[in-house]
């Protein structure tokens, strides 16, 4: 569903000069995959993520999804495939602080158009779905680290999305809570998503199925491995 | 995103900065109370000026006895209505509307009395001015050449008389011994200038009124006042020049007082036209000063917004916010914030606006002027809010985000 085909990201920096954070990565990715993209800093794992989850577009090279070329989708495209088709975990939450994890979670569907009863519904069924029944109303800094997560993960998947993009989900928690969170992304995968998890922990890419190392922008191992993660 | 959800995110913002919002508002409230109270005064002054200045087409002026114009044993010295016929034909631009006769006289009805000024004039006196009234009607031409005992009242006396101004007319009331059947009561808000009439003032044949004029001895056919009237605005000072230059010579009382003299209430109309479309403009300069200075505060205050919530904006459109919904919600907020603005200003404009209708007796007018004051509000937040929103909504999604 995901064809990655000599994709290279440069950034201009000013005159001259310029960084290369990806050089030319030939990668695919099939339905229903949990891929943990792992490297050290500045490998480029983050540029690969967002371009991927089409949050920003390649220099150069091709990227298919699910069959379209993506360089020729307008921005309104993009927003909509973004919306519909993929989820975002981020490392630091990114939640609204000002709004309730349930108004948090319903954004997507803002978006999406969805019906204010509709909504409601959907999005409280998200929180059920994490644990989080009785923090609906509650606001970000109301909420632990591991909870607030829990509510990024709800607004994630709350538009049942085919990709779940989760960028170094637990660099902000406990392990313990590290591990709640990496169960529950786990169980996203048991339910159908394919998860793309960019970490730099192994313990955390034990979880994946596959494994992809990144270094200086350029894929230098890719391997496959068996699905049992090491927690459980 | 629909309009509904980014009206809720723009209270909610500006629930969250009250102080914020309270301080960027201030200009626009000075702006709009501005442009309230300029269109306001300005609608409601002009139309008090130029009702009296278009009373009829042409301009309003008068021949008035001077104090201790003509003396009393000169019957010689009196301005008869051979006078104004004379008037007419020499000056081909003005027509004679009405005499006016003045004084003032005890009126009675059964045991009430009050202290009324009369006016004696012609049934086309009413034509002259915006006369009303309120019940009957005005004087007929028949009545004023047939000397016909009939008075139409003013507000006041016939409330003070009567009580209720309906059950004055056909009543008959005395003044100075005379009878005279009541066949109207004026208007209560009836207003001319210039006249020197308020409400206490009523209207009888001017043929009539001499008959019964306390303190005049003179017999015969003199008028104390007249009005005059110039089809050509333009010509007014000239038509005026003739009139007096006539007066003088057949009227030339004595060597060191006039005894006529010719006057008009156009200037003083005309300068109060002035004086208020100075006033317009100086209001008019103040509410768009004000209005530019909050359109750029809020520019201000949104830009710092919009940086502030640079994270927001691209967690927006990674779960699926287009551009134009950023605009959208940043634009709707700038506009939330001068609609608020323009309610507290328009608020503050009436209350202006108010005080000098009531202090100069003018008709208040509301819903329009509220309306074009709230619009200006939006259209502020608008036309400055939109650098703020563009600005926002071409945010990429990854810079955004890479921002925490």
């Amino acid at each position: 569903m995901i064809r990655l085909a000599g994709i290279t990201k440069v950034y201009h920096m000013g005159e001259e000069v310029t960084v290369t954070a990806l050089a030319g990565v030939d990668l695919e990715i099939g339905a229903r995959e949990f891929v943990a993209v792992m490297g050290p800093s500045g490998s480029g794992k983050s540029t690969l993520m967002n371009i991927i989850g089409c949050l920003d577009r390649p220099s150069g090279g091709r990227y298919t999804l699910d069959g379209t070329d993506v360089a020729r989708m307008s921005d309104r495209e993009l927003a909509q495939v973004r919306n519909a088709r993929i989820g975002f975990i981020f490392q630091t939450f990114n939640l609204l602080p000002r709004m309730t994890a349930l108004r948090n979670v319903e954004l997507p569907l803002i978006y999406a158009g969805v019906a204010r009863g509709t909504r409601h519904r959907r999005a409280t069924a998200a929180l059920v779905r994490v644990g989080l029944a009785d923090r609906t109303r509650h606001r970000p800094n109301q909420l632990s680290g591991g909870q607030r997560q829990r509510v990024a993960i709800a607004r994630a998947l709350v538009n049942n999305p085919s990709i779940v993009f989760a960028d170094e989900p637990t660099g902000n928690l406990d392990t313990a809570t590290g591990s709640e969170i990496m169960d529950l992304l786990a169980d996203l995968h048991d339910a159908g998503a394919t998860i793309i998890l960019v970490t730099h922990e192994a313990d955390v890419a034990a979880y994946a199925g596959r494994v992809i190392h990144l270094r200086d922008g350029s894929i230098t191992r890719d391997e496959a491995r068996a699905t049992a993660p090491a927690g459980s | 995103m629909r309009v509904t959800e980014g009206l809720r995110e723009a209270l909610d913002t500006v629930r969250h900065n009250k102080l914020r919002t309270a301080l960027t508002i201030l200009s626009i409230v000075i702006g709009v109370a501005s442009v309230i109270a300029v269109m306001a005064i300005g609608i409601m002054g002009r139309r008090a000026i130029m009702g009296d200045l278009a009373a009829l087409g042409g301009a309003l002026y008068w021949i008035e006895a001077q104090d201790g114009g003509p003396q009393d044993g000169r019957r010689d010295q009196h301005l008869r209505i051979e006078h104004l016929e004379a008037i007419t034909a020499l000056v081909a631009d003005t027509s004679w509307v009405s005499p006016i006769l003045r004084g003032s006289a005890e009126l009675r009805f059964r045991d009430r009395q009050t202290t009324a000024s009369l006016f004696g004039v012609g049934a086309e006196y009413s034509e002259l001015w915006p006369l009303q009234v309120q019940a009957g009607r005005f004087l007929e031409e028949q009545e004023v050449r047939q000397r016909r005992k009939v008075i139409v009242l003013g507000d006041r006396v016939a409330h003070t008389l009567f009580d209720d101004p309906e059950r004055a007319v056909g009543s008959v009331v005395s003044a100075g011994g005379m009878q005279l059947e009541v066949v109207g009561v004026m208007a209560a808000d009836f207003r001319a200038s210039g006249d020197g009439s308020d409400e206490r003032t009523c209207y009888l044949p001017h043929e009539l009124y001499r008959s019964i004029y306390p303190w005049n001895p003179v017999v015969g056919p003199h008028v104390p006042a007249v009005t005059l009237r110039a089809r050509d605005t333009a010509r007014l000072g000239e038509s005026m020049t003739l009139v007096q230059r006539f007066l003088d010579r057949v009227l030339p009382g004595s060597p060191s007082v006039r005894p006529f003299v010719v006057e008009t209430d156009q200037a003083r109309l005309e300068t109060e036209a002035e004086v208020l479309r100075v006033i317009s403009m100086v209001v008019t300069l103040v509410a768009g000063i004000s209005l530019l200075v909050g359109g750029l505060g809020i520019m201000n205050i949104m830009l710092v917004s919009v940086s502030e919530r640079t994270v927001e904006i691209g967690l927006r459109k990674a779960v699926g916010a287009r551009d134009g919904d950023i605009l959208g919600q940043f634009l709707i907020e700038s506009m939330v914030i001068c609609l608020l603005g323009g309610v507290c200003g328009v608020v503050l404009g009436f209350g202006g606006t108010l005080a000098v209708a009531l202090a100069l007796g003018w008709n208040l007018i509301l819903p329009e002027v509220a309306a074009v004051g709230l619009g200006v509000a939006v259209a502020t937040g608008l036309f400055f809010g939109v650098y703020p929103a563009a600005k926002a909504a071409r945010l990429p999604p990854v810079v955004a985000l890479s921002r925490n």
